[in-house]
């Protein structure tokens, strides 16, 4: 379910971990596609970790709560939890101002 | 007895909990272990897996979300369990769930504990755990705030625990303060876990809440913890009446004592002596010890005086302790009462005995106990040495001091009369202006006894008991009366009287 990504390491990295298929991860995962496709420029690279399927990268970062997201970078490492309702939030809470993408006329 | 609707039943091989939970946790499912700060939660917590993998080779899983896995490696290490060594052997595995206050996340919504699960789910199958405990509810709460949404996923969790088929423990914080914590609704068994102060005294126990569908036993369960193995219960209430009792009898030392009693003391029968200061108590046990058989080997526990007086004390009634500890058949503990709560004298008067394996065993004097105790927790301890002298058939007697000089009944015989086999009382009497000493056998189970009392007298061979007190009544009260020849021939006539009667 990884996004495609440029082999450069990106300006911003966000790794999103969810738990299976569960209404709250969908929600997840469609609320922070939508936030890096509308608000977002192309700079962010976005990879989504199912915790299921990867309990080993769960434990490495220590994934108590799903959805978590970690802006991975920059650095340091910024965490959210919960579903990630409200994009211009999370996109605030990440520290994402910078990035975000001026809208089209 | 086959009962098909009673859960399994885990072993958890923690020192007493499996007898009075009636056979250990219920497999398979999650407890509960809720407590205030200090009740030793995370030691049960890691006891649980340590005692599984010691005892049972079950391998298990801790998750901490309080203290980092280094730490409770450490903290934990000083019971003697090899945290570091099992995780290398792959019998222990850490979920480390506590979070550096940097990494502290913000909350945006609702969330579950989907990630936790996926890796205790993860770790367990690593190991092939068997056991998992979490510790605790409280930290994780403190981590994500929104209660709600913490007890219903606390729900999902016992849940999914359950279906990975292990055992597991949750501790939560208890407060004890107004409502009960809402944990305790969460799962079907609950543990409480207490630290109070009761008359200036530190007491800890250990309550089986409820277990749902399982039978347990109910009430506090006091505990100590040991430093060299963590919690062990002292399975008081519910101690088994399952030892033989034996017909073969021992002398007492005193051969007319022996008389008195039908014939001396029953092999694993329990003894309490009782009398004023002064009136020879230590010296009965001293007499007890001395006169060990071939084979035999006695214990003494002395809580009152120190080695040096002790020793003095004995050989001025002509016995040689010294002799007899030098051949290896006697061993003298000498400990003031102050030094630890009771529990702790029950556990190291139990490790003396395992390590010496003695037939006879003295306790001088249980008062002295009974100052530094509770009247429950007292209580509690009379009774679990008493049973476990009995289950090793072993000859116990213990002393115990009466505040008065003369008659009267201490608070430690009102208490544990029933739990001892015999009781000899020796007291004070007045006699036509002389203090003498009267001794008689109140209580000797299972045998006839010599119900007068007689008089005795102690000299540098020890004790003799000589005739009873025919002139005198009220020695037990401390109200002497003395009955003049005439009176004592009234009642005479008036007894054979009677059996003439009856013929």
């Amino acid at each position: 379910m990884d996004s495609p990504q440029p082999e450069s390491i990106p300006e911003v990295l966000l790794r999103l971990f969810i738990t299976g298929n569960s209404q709250r991860s969908l929600r997840a995962i469609e609320g922070v596609q939508g936030m890096c496709k509308e608000l977002l420029g192309n700079g962010v690279r976005l990879e989504v970790v199912d915790v299921i399927e990867r309990p080993d990268e769960a434990e490495r970062e220590k994934i108590l709560a799903t959805p978590t997201l970690i802006r991975q970078i920059p650095a340091p490492p910024r965490r959210l939890v919960g579903d990630m309702a409200e994009p211009e939030r999370v996109v605030q809470l990440l520290g994402l101002k910078n990035f975000i993408r001026p809208r089209k006329a | 007895m086959d009962n098909s609707r009673e859960l399994k039943r885990l072993k958890t091989y923690i020192p007493g909990f499996d007898l009075i939970s009636n056979g250990g946790l219920p497999a398979g499912r999650t407890t509960l272990v809720s407590g205030g700060p200090g009740s030793a939660k995370t030691i049960l917590a890691g006891q649980f897996l340590a005692d599984g993998i010691k005892h049972a080779g079950q391998a298990g899983c801790f998750v901490t979300f309080e203290e980092k896995p280094d730490d409770i490696r450490r903290n934990l290490s000083s019971f003697g369990w090899e945290i570091s060594k099992w995780e290398d052997e792959g019998k222990w595995i850490f979920v480390d769930g506590s979070l550096h206050p940097k990494d502290e996340p913000v909350m945006i919504g609702d969330y579950d504990l989907g990630g936790l699960m996926a890796r205790v789910n993860h770790a367990v199958r690593k190991v092939g755990a068997q056991r998992v405990s979490l510790d605790s509810i409280g930290a994780m709460l403190l981590q994500f705030g929104m209660p709600t949404v913490i007890r219903r996923e606390l729900y999902r969790v016992a849940w999914q625990l359950r279906d990975m088929g292990v055992t597991s423990i949750i501790t939560a914080e208890h407060t004890g303060a107004g409502e009960a914590p809402v944990e305790e609704y969460v799962t079907d068994n609950v543990i409480i876990l207490r630290n109070t102060l009761e008359d200036e005294k530190r007491r800890r126990t250990l309550e089986i809440l409820k277990f749902r569908g399982a039978s347990h036993s109910k009430g506090e369960f006091p505990f100590t913890i040991a430093e060299d193995s963590g919690i062990i219960l002292l399975p008081l209430a519910s101690i088994e009446l399952r030892q033989k009792s034996s017909d073969k009898r021992i002398t007492s030392g005193v051969p007319e004592l022996d008389t008195m009693c039908g014939g001396g003391f029953y092999r694993d029968s329990v003894v309490l002596i009782s009398g004023a200061t002064g009136t020879g108590k230590t010296l009965t046990a001293t007499e007890f010890l001395a006169a060990l058989g071939e084979d035999e080997r006695g214990l003494l526990f002395a809580f009152e005086e120190s080695r040096d007086q002790l020793y003095r004390n004995a050989l001025g009634w002509g016995v040689d302790f010294p002799a007899l500890e030098n051949q290896g058949r006697l061993r003298i503990i000498c400990e003031y009462p102050e030094v630890a709560p009771p529990e702790d004298h029950l556990l190291r008067i139990k490790k003396h005995i395992e390590e010496f394996k003695p037939t006879r065993v003295a306790v001088d004097s249980l008062s002295a106990l009974e100052r530094i105790s509770t009247l429950r927790t007292f209580r509690e301890f009379v009774l679990a040495l008493t049973s476990y002298l009995k289950d090793k058939q072993i000859a116990g007697l213990f002393t115990s001091t009466t505040p008065s000089l003369l008659g009267g009944a201490t608070v430690t015989e009102a208490h544990i009369s029933s739990v001892t086999d015999s009781i000899i009382l020796l007291r004070y009497v007045e006699a036509f202006g002389e203090m003498r000493r009267g001794i008689a056998v109140l209580k000797m189970r299972g045998s006839q006894h010599d119900r007068s009392i007689r008089e005795y007298t102690i000299d540098s061979h020890g004790m003799h008991v000589g005739e009873p007190f025919r002139a005198i009544s009220g020695i037990l009260s401390g109200t002497f009366t003395h009955s003049t020849n005439s009176e004592l021939q009234t009642l005479q006539h008036l007894f054979d009287r009677t059996d003439a009667e009856e013929d």
